[in-house]
C-alpha cells in the first residue's frame, strides 16, 4: 500500500532521492539574466535538454548561447512552481571554442570598463634596482627573463613571487602575489608577470577577471609577458607596458649596458663639445670686442694724430714768422744805427731844444733872454739867447 | 667608488643627466662648466666600472 502524502512531502521526498552533486555537460541556450541577480539557461544535447539555475554572485565567467560547458551542481524540484532545474554551482567552459567566445566576452566588457585605456598606462623606471617577478621559479619563461636581463645588465636585484602559473591555486596565488608586492616594502619599482606559451586553457589565469583586475590595480608599473609572440592574454592589455614574450620583457625593463656605455661615452663628448663650443664663441666674441673697442678708439686716436700733424705745421710756420722777424729787427737795427741823430752829433753837429724840450729849428723860435738847452755829441750845454739874429747865416 | 655597496647606480646616472641638462643652456659659465664635465666623466667612470664588475642578484621572496 503506497502512502499517501502532501505536496510539499512528495516534493521534498523526490529531492533528497534525487539529491546530490552531478557534472553535466552540454551547450548552453536560452541564456538571460533576471534582475541582474538570477540566471536562467537551458543545458542541451542533441537528444535532451534540462534548466539551469544561478546566481550572477556565483557564477563569474561570462556565458552566452551556444557555449560548450560542463556544469556542477544539484537537480532540484521547486516547491512553488514544482519546476524541475539544475542549481548551478560552478560552470566550466570546454573547447577552445567556449573558451574563446568567455574570452571576447570578457575583454568586451573590461575594455568598456577602461580596463585597458592607452590614457592610464604609466611610464617604467628608468634604471630598476629591484624588480618583482611573478613566475613559475622553474619555468622556462623565468630562465628566459634572468638570461636575457644577465646578458643585458649588471647590478640589478630580482625578487621572485614563485606562483604556479597554470591549475586551480593560480588564480589566487597570482593575485596574492600582487597583493603581497604592493602591500610590502620590497622597494621593487616595477613588476614583471610572465609565463610561457601555451593554449587558451594553459594561460585560463592570465585571462581570469580578477587577476586582470590585480594587473590594473597595481600601484607598481606592471610589464606583462605571457606566451609567444602571436598569444594575447587580458593581462597583456591590463599591464602598463605588453611584453610579447618574457625575454622581450627583460629587453623591455632594462637597457643593453654595451649600448648604455656608448651613450654615457656620448653624454661625456657631448658635455665635452659644450665646453670646446663655448670656449670657441669666447673666443670669437673676445676678439669680437677687441675690433669693436679699437674700432671705437680709432676714430679720436686719429683725430689726434692729424691734430699733432697740424701742430708740427703751425710750428714750422711760426718758426719761419719768427725768423723772419728776427731778421727783419736786426736789419731795423742796422738803419737805426745808420740813422742814429746822436751818431751826426759826434760828427760835431748839435741839437737845440728849447725848456719844453721841443727841438728848435728856427731862430724865430727863442725871443732873446730865453734860456735853451743845446745837446752836443758829448754833454749838453744850457744856454740863454743874447741876441737874436733872425734871418742870416751866423759866419 | 670607493665601496660598490654604497653606489647609487640610479641616482649618479640622474646626476649625470642632470649636468648633461645643465649643458643645454645657453649661458654656460665656463669655469663652472669645467667643474662639472670633470663630476660628469667621474660619473661615467664610477657608472661604467659598476655595470663591468656587479652581477645581477636573485631573490625569492617567502610568503
Amino acid at each position: 500500500m503506497l502512502p499517501i502524502m502532501s505536496v510539499s512531502e512528495f516534493i521534498s521526498q523526490i529531492n533528497e532521492i534525487i539529491g546530490g552533486e552531478f557534472i553535466i555537460e552540454g551547450e548552453i541556450s536560452q541564456y538571460k539574466v533576471s534582475q541582474g541577480k538570477w540566471i536562467f539557461f537551458d543545458l542541451k544535447d542533441d537528444k535532451a535538454v534540462v534548466n539551469c539555475f544561478a546566481t550572477v554572485f556565483s557564477l563569474k565567467q561570462p556565458l552566452e548561447d551556444g557555449m560548450k560547458v560542463r556544469v556542477l551542481g544539484y537537480p532540484k524540484v521547486h516547491d512553488k512552481s514544482g519546476r524541475f532545474s539544475v542549481t548551478v554551482q560552478k560552470v566550466e567552459l570546454v573547447g577552445e571554442g567556449s573558451l574563446k567566445k568567455a574570452y571576447l566576452l570578457l575583454k568586451k566588457k573590461l575594455e568598456e570598463e577602461g580596463l585597458f585605456a592607452v590614457d592610464r598606462k604609466r611610464a617604467l623606471p628608468d634604471l630598476p634596482a629591484k624588480i618583482g617577478v611573478i613566475a613559475s621559479r622553474d619555468s622556462a619563461a623565468f630562465g628566459d627573463f634572468v638570461r636575457i636581463l644577465n646578458n643585458r645588465w649588471s647590478g640589478v636585484e630580482i625578487n621572485l613571487y614563485h606562483v604556479a602559473v597554470q591549475g586551480e591555486q593560480s588564480v589566487g596565488e597570482i593575485i596574492e602575489a600582487f597583493k603581497f608586492f604592493n602591500t610590502n616594502d620590497t622597494g621593487c619599482e616595477v613588476i614583471v608577470l610572465i609565463r610561457g606559451g601555451g593554449s587558451l586553457e594553459d594561460l585560463a589565469a592570465f585571462n581570469n577577471e580578477e587577476v586582470v583586475r590585480a594587473v590594473y590595480s597595481s600601484k607598481i608599473p606592471v610589464v606583462c609577458g605571457v606566451g609567444h609572440e602571436r598569444d594575447e592574454s587580458l593581462c597583456d592589455f591590463a599591464s602598463d607596458v605588453r611584453a610579447s614574450t618574457p625575454s622581450n620583457a627583460a629587453e623591455i625593463v632594462m637597457p643593453d649596458k654595451q649600448e648604455f656605455k656608448i651613450n654615457l661615452d656620448y653624454d661625456v663628448e657631448h658635455i665635452f663639445d659644450s665646453i670646446r663650443n663655448k670656449i670657441l664663441r669666447q673666443r670669437r666674441s673676445v676678439e669680437q670686442y677687441f675690433y669693436t673697442i679699437s674700432s671705437v678708439l680709432e676714430a679720436p686716436l686719429q683725430k689726434c694724430r692729424s691734430l699733432m700733424e697740424n701742430f708740427r705745421h703751425s710750428q714750422a710756420y711760426l718758426e719761419n714768422i719768427l725768423s723772419r722777424r728776427q731778421a727783419f729787427v736786426l736789419s731795423a737795427q742796422r738803419l737805426f744805427n745808420s740813422v742814429d741823430p746822436r751818431r751826426v752829433l759826434k760828427r760835431g753837429f748839435s741839437i737845440t731844444r728849447n725848456m719844453k724840450g721841443l727841438i728848435v729849428r728856427s731862430a724865430k723860435q727863442l725871443d732873446a733872454g730865453e734860456e735853451f738847452v743845446v745837446e752836443l755829441g758829448e754833454g749838453n750845454l744850457f744856454g740863454q739867447v743874447i741876441k737874436n739874429k733872425k734871418q742870416g747865416k751866423l759866419l | 667608488m670607493s665601496a660598490d655597496k654604497k653606489f647609487n647606480f640610479s641616482k649618479s646616472y640622474q646626476e649625470l643627466q642632470n649636468i648633461v641638462a645643465w649643458f643645454e643652456k645657453d649661458d654656460v659659465d665656463l669655469e663652472e662648466g669645467i667643474k662639472k664635465f670633470e663630476e660628469g666623466a667621474k660619473l661615467v667612470a664610477d657608472l661604467k666600472k659598476y655595470l663591468d664588475t656587479m652581477e645581477n642578484k636573485i631573490k625569492e621572496l617567502k610568503n
